[in-house]
């Protein structure tokens, strides 16, 4: 069942958020020991929720349009007295004493959140292998990786546990994963979703969004989640835009660009899905042509500068001193760095040097600087783009999933899945990735559409598109 | 090893634990040669965007332009002191406690 | 003694720190109170718990540019920076300050 048909069977009655509630947590216990989606179901609460959720039903109330639903979360989004932990030792066990705005939302549209999932430690990597917990499985082939660094959420969704989940993408941590598990996933137009109770990986890139099986119900959950929220200085001041009434309006008329320069370096069969795709549009009615984004080729590069930098920043502060992991030390000297050196692990400590170096003195503006003004390249050639065509196209990621331990051993082979959806993030722009087919293994293949900012409308009207003529 | 150059040439060990000691992470010399070689192999693709000809072009330091997102002067609640506590590593008369500050300031 | 200090000019540099008179914290609702008990005017904002987020003081940007007005000073767009160091007193291991845009220049 869909969100939207489930919030409409418990708004109807023919169905309670109990019973959703416990068919959730079923699934979970029936799969979840060799998938590993969630670091912690939260059952107790889910049921209380849901409890409360049917008494004010049954009251003749509306709990609001996710009433009922039971819903994932990335385990980087503090829930107040649950433990968040970023999928890192060094926040093991931590209770926040607050919920993040987006939960907050999620509560008042009656949604139920069954548990945290696994990612990434830090939200920094691509297959979730970097969890200090253990990895997650791909539900479609359990020698794969489901991506990364929101591997749990997509993992949830495709597994069939939940119908949505709520990710985090920085530079690519929703749309790859989403690509390699077979869902929808989203990165909304930065700003759109407060990211106050997200733990910050990089301040200029992060975004939360939705992980569904359908465009639809990806809709309802963005429609949910966004809008402004004043304890974000950087949420845009307007409410949460209408996408779910404006769907199926189709494709005609509209200029669709395939992104030259993020056709390289993609496998074949992937490839050839995303010019399937293309085609499906063109038969839809759009005007499908070749679009350019020159500075495009830069956008790992400068990602791996701008993130890391931002990142050093953001997690100095796991220091043992006010909550989390602490190694005692003779002296707050050794404490610090006996604490973060047991507390991180290899990825997260790799990216807070390399990010540390990018901001010292000396080189702050031959690496950090000059990745600033390669983002307003890229930024720019976007604008360009975007006088030509209403939308962007591009492969989701490189390859289809791939096996464990494949991309461990060199962090640069690793940092390549992201190539396609990271110029988003530097730009700010909306992307969604939509499954369209399978590759020559067998496993799903995403294809992105990319719109300018708070385009999300046309974009999601393309989605649609594409989901109804997927293979 | 100190001074020991990495295999990209970029990075020295020395400069890597120059960088450890400003992230405050005590890494095992192992370490340090690791990093010296895969940070020495990120900072060589750093090359590709070095070239760059970017005379005149601005930084770009967030995607929105934002300007004066200001807050009223108005007390909102603050949290629970014992919550708070409750998930510190030590505590003690309502404050965290803090292993010594020795010699220079850290 | 006097051939000693001719030739030299006495310069005295002033570093003043002064708490502006707000309900609330710079960055945060918390009450900007002084001799309350530890820890009882925090939040995740100024505690630097993991997902906070900074929100500007509108009165105390007014008074800083009541202050610039005062010392005639031009009062100018500022950005903050982030000041990178650690220090057991400073929850998120960086400062938020101003670096080389500050509200107010060249005053006397």
């Amino acid at each position: 069942m869909t969100a939207v048909e489930l919030a409409s069977a418990v708004k109807a009655g023919t169905t309670t958020a109990r019973k959703a509630t416990e068919d959730a947590l079923a699934a979970i216990g029936a799969r979840d020991g060799e998938i590993h989606a969630f670091n912690h179901v939260m059952g107790d609460e889910a049921r209380t929720a849901a409890d409360a959720i049917d008494r004010r039903i049954a009251m003749g109330e509306d709990p609001g349009p996710l009433a009922g639903v039971p819903i994932a979360l990335k385990d980087n989004m503090c829930t107040r007295g649950v433990p968040t932990t970023c999928s890192s030792k060094i926040l093991e066990g931590w209770r926040p004493p607050y919920d993040a705005t987006v939960v907050e939302r999620l509560h008042a549209a009656g949604a139920i959140v069954i548990g945290k999932t696994n990612l990434d430690e830090f939200a920094m990597g691509s297959s979730t292998e970097n969890s200090a917990f253990g990895p997650t499985r791909n539900p479609l082939d359990t020698s794969r990786v489901p991506g990364g660094s929101s591997g749990g959420s997509a993992a949830a969704v495709a597994a069939g546990y939940v119908p949505l989940a709520i990710g985090s993408d920085t530079g690519g941590s929703i749309r790859q994963p989403a690509a390699l598990c077979g869902v929808v996933g989203v990165k909304p137009t930065y700003g759109l979703v407060s990211r106050y109770g997200l733990i910050a990986f990089a301040s200029s890139l992060d975004q939360i969004g939705p992980f569904a099986h359908t465009v639809a119900d990806a809709a309802l959950l963005l429609e949910v989640i966004a809008g402004h929220d004043p304890m974000d200085s950087t949420s845009l001041e307007r409410p949460a835009p209408e996408i779910s009434s404006r769907l199926t309006t189709g494709v005609e008329g509209l200029r669709v660009g395939i992104v030259q320069e993020l056709t390289q370096g993609i496998d074949d069969d992937v490839l050839a899905r995303m010019h399937e795709a293309a085609d499906a549009l063109t038969a839809a009615g759009a005007k499908v042509g070749d679009a350019s984004v020159p500075a495009a080729i830069y956008g790992l590069t400068a990602y791996y500068l701008i993130a890391p930098a931002e990142a050093s920043s953001n997690l100095a502060r796991y220091d043992g001193v006010r909550y989390g992991l602490r190694t005692d030390g003779v002296d707050i000297t050794q404490m610090y760095g006996t604490t973060r050196a047991n507390g991180f692990g290899a990825e997260v400590k790799r990216r807070i040097m390399l990010g540390t170096y990018a901001l010292s003195a000396g080189y702050y503006d031959a690496y950090y600087g000059q990745a600033q003004r390669v983002r307003t390249l890229i930024i720019r050639d976007f604008e360009a783009a975007y006088a030509d065509y209403d939308l962007l196209l591009s492969p989701t990621a490189p390859t289809t999933a791939f096996e464990f331990g494949a991309k461990t051993a060199n962090p640069l082979a690793m940092y390549m899945s992201d190539v396609c959806t990271i110029p988003s993030n530097l730009a700010g722009h909306p992307a969604v990735t939509v499954p369209f087919g399978t590759g020559d293994d067998g496993l799903p293949v995403g294809v992105q559409i990319m719109g300018p900012n708070l385009s999300e409308p046309t974009v999601f009207r393309a989605a649609a598109t594409l989901e109804a003529a997927a293979p | 090893m100190p001074g020991k150059s990495s295999a990209a040439g970029r990075l020295s060990s020395d400069d890597v634990a120059h960088v450890a000691r400003l992230a405050r992470l005590d890494l095992t010399d192992a370490e340090l040669d690791l990093f010296a070689e895969q940070l020495g192999a990120v900072l060589d693709h750093a090359a590709d965007i070095e070239a760059l000809d970017t005379e005149g072009v601005p930084p770009t330091a967030h995607p929105l332009h934002l300007e004066n997102r200001l807050r009223d002067d108005v007390v909102r609640p603050s949290l629970d002191r014992d919550e708070v506590l409750a998930q510190a590593p030590a505590a003690e008369d309502g404050r965290f406690r803090v292993p010594p500050i020795l010699g220079e300031a850290p | 003694m006097t051939d000693i200090l001719e030739g030299w000019e006495i310069v005295v540099g002033l570093e003043v720190h002064c708490e502006l008179r707000t309900e609330t914290k710079l960055f945060c609702g918390c009450r900007n109170a002084f001799g309350d008990e530890p820890n009882t005017n925090v939040c995740p904002v100024c505690l630097g718990l993991p997902g906070s987020l900074p929100v500007l003081n509108r009165q105390a940007v007014e008074y800083a540019m009541r202050i610039g007005e005062a010392l005639h000073c031009e009062i100018r767009p500022s950005i903050f920076h982030r000041k990178n160091y650690f220090y057991p007193d400073m929850p998120k291991d960086y400062q938020v300050s101003q670096y080389d845009e500050p509200i107010n220049v060249d005053g006397w």
